[in-house]
Formats: C-alpha cells, sequence, structure tokens
C-alpha cells in the first residue's frame, strides 16, 4: 500500500516537472517569436540614418563573427589582395565576378567585384575598395549538380562558408558588393558594376505573424501546465 | 443526462467550426504561402494575411479543441491528438469527422437504453 502511494507519488512529481520544463521551453519560444517581432517593428538602425560615409571594414567588423544589424548595409573600404577567383551565377544579372580580398591583418572578405567578363582578369597587387555590405546568402542561386561541385571557381551563392574549405584564412561574415575600386597609386579600376541598393530587414515573417506565434506558443505553455491536472479536470467537468 | 448531452453538443459544434476553419486555413498555408514564400516570388507579401489569420484563429482552435475533449472525457493522449490535428491540412477535418461520428454513436447508444 505505502509502496503504490509512494509510486504515485513520484509518477505525480515526475510529470509535474515534465510540464514545468515543457512550460519553460514554450514559454522561451514564444519570448523569441516577441523579439522577432521588435526586430521587425524597430529596427536596430532605421535604413534613413544609414551614413553613407565610408568606413573602415576591419573597425566595423571581426572575422568569423556574425555580422549585426548595425553593419549591414553600412558602406565599407578596405585595402588588401585578391587572392581567389570566382564566378558566382545570380538569378538576375547572369554571373557575377567574386573575389576573395586578403587584408592587411590576414583575414579575408568576399567582394562582388561586377558582372563577370568572360575571363576573369588578374588585378594590380594591392587594392582599395569601396562597397556596401551585405550579410551572406542563405540559398543557392543555381541547383546544386555535381558539375558544379567539382568546379573550385564557382559560388552558388555569395557565402564565406563555401571558400572557407579552400583557403586557411579567417574570414568575414558577409560580402561587399564593391561600387569604387582602385590601386595603391589612386587609379581606377574599371569593372561592371551591379547596383548596391540598401537591403530590407532581414527578419522573415510579419509582425503580426510573430505576435500570433507568441500567443501559440504561450498558449501551449498554460496548457501544459495544466497537463498534470487534466483528470481532475475533466472529472469537474463531465463528472 | 440531458444537460450533459446539451453541454457536448454545444462543445462539438464549436470545435466542428473551428476544425473546418482551421482546416481550410491550413490547406491554404500549406499549399499556398509556404510553396509561394519558398520560391521567392514578390506574391508573398500579398498572401501575408494567410500566416496571420491562421496565427491568431489556431488559439481559438485550440482552445474549442480543449473543451470538447474535457466534456466528451477524451484521454490526455486523444486530447494532444486534437489539438495537434490543427497544425496540418486535412488532419483538423479527419479531427471533426472523429468526433461527429462519435458523437452520433453516443447518442444511438443512449436512445438504444
Amino acid at each position: 500500500m505505502i509502496q503504490m502511494v509512494r509510486i504515485n507519488a513520484i509518477k505525480r512529481v515526475t510529470s509535474f516537472l515534465l510540464a514545468l520544463a515543457l512550460a519553460a521551453a514554450f514559454f522561451f519560444l514564444g519570448l523569441w517569436q516577441l523579439h522577432r517581432a521588435q526586430d521587425l517593428h524597430h529596427p536596430s538602425t532605421p535604413q534613413s540614418q544609414i551614413s553613407n560615409t565610408p568606413v573602415a571594414l576591419t573597425s566595423l567588423i571581426s572575422p568569423g563573427k556574425d555580422l549585426d544589424d548595425n553593419s549591414i548595409n553600412r558602406i565599407v573600404t578596405a585595402t588588401g589582395q585578391y587572392v581567389m577567383k570566382f564566378y558566382a551565377p545570380s538569378r538576375k544579372d547572369g554571373t557575377y565576378d567574386v573575389r576573395l580580398l586578403r587584408l592587411s591583418n590576414g583575414a579575408g572578405i568576399l567582394v562582388l567585384r561586377g558582372v563577370a567578363p568572360s575571363a576573369l582578369i588578374e588585378l594590380p597587387e594591392k587594392i582599395t575598395f569601396v562597397g556596401r555590405l551585405y550579410p551572406h546568402q542563405a540559398t543557392d542561386n543555381v541547383p546544386v549538380t555535381s558539375a558544379i561541385l567539382a568546379r573550385k571557381d564557382v559560388l552558388t551563392r555569395i557565402d564565406p562558408a563555401l571558400v572557407a574549405g579552400l583557403t586557411s584564412m579567417r574570414l568575414y561574415d558577409g560580402y561587399v558588393v564593391a561600387e569604387k575600386e582602385s590601386t595603391e597609386f589612386g587609379q581606377s579600376i574599371e569593372a561592371e558594376r551591379i547596383a548596391a541598393p540598401l537591403m530590407a530587414p532581414t527578419v522573415p515573417g510579419f509582425f503580426w505573424q510573430h505576435i500570433s506565434y507568441v500567443i501559440i506558443w504561450w498558449l501551449m505553455a498554460l496548457l501544459v501546465l495544466v497537463a498534470p491536472f487534466y483528470d481532475d479536470l475533466r472529472h469537474r467537468i463531465a463528472p | 443526462m440531458a444537460d450533459r448531452q446539451k453541454s457536448l453538443e454545444g462543445a462539438l459544434n464549436r470545435f466542428r467550426f473551428m476544425a473546418i476553419w482551421g482546416g481550410v486555413m491550413s490547406l491554404l498555408l500549406w499549399c499556398v504561402d509556404v510553396p509561394v514564400t519558398l520560391s521567392g516570388s514578390s506574391l508573398h507579401t500579398k498572401l501575408a494575411w494567410i500566416g496571420i489569420v491562421h496565427g491568431f484563429t489556431y488559439p481559438i482552435y485550440v482552445l474549442a479543441a480543449f473543451h470538447y475533449c474535457l466534456v466528451a472525457r477524451k484521454s490526455f493522449f486523444q486530447t494532444i491528438f486534437f489539438i495537434l490535428a490543427g497544425t496540418l491540412p486535412f488532419a483538423s477535418f479527419v479531427a471533426e469527422r472523429r468526433a461527429i461520428s462519435e458523437f452520433r454513436t453516443q447518442i444511438a447508444r443512449t436512445s438504444n437504453n
């Protein structure tokens, strides 16, 4: 008899603890959705306040770290040497000329120079660029086939993760769309540039959609807390 | 007994309405909104209302399903099934059919007694 009571008590405590853990998880999922909704409603830097004055890339971001919202869309400048060149098929303008620039600190950043000519030309040793910083692309622009995978000079999306295996350099997250390039003697380098417009906030979805998910997760948390008392509740409502 | 049947009928009707509504919204979400969003089409912004309406009405479905399960004396795991049915296309239609057939069986059993 005592053993039965003890087993029942253990069962009840375990189910209550499980319910508490699940409710906490659901509560935090709701909180996460609330933060995403807040991000959409109050972007960290309003687009109208983004300065067009170039800032040094190395003073804005660090290699190996994710871009923060305040860095995206900034006009940046850096000096270095192009050490790798890639073709990057796009969804609208044909194929882009993308290079990996090694900076004086030894880290690398992907630079989209413009529309790729039929053959990618070699460029002078030291280059200074000015361009807009974007987050890395998350989806491939072309289907990833075995033929594309075999080519080391094609990027299916502009993402430093695709280059990481080809170099020992530490890489900056994101990429820069170059607006100007010049040699160390100040001579401008010509290329068929592409537009570098301000990018819309990157949080997917819509404000009210995220708010509705907050309500769903918190309602689930409440129901999970009620779960250990479900049988009692059922007998009370439908005796 | 008559009171319980009346209360069950009310809960069932509320659940049926929300199950059909939730099923239609789930179908729109999974078969229209999600494919358009994944395709990267600009139509996505015009279809934003689907996700929002589904998001705000699903909690009402959950409450209707929970109340129906309590009144119909469903087990805890059956209740979970009824609640989760609102997230998948067709599942809420299945739950609605199941609820109505159980109710009819119960009515027939009561009238035989």
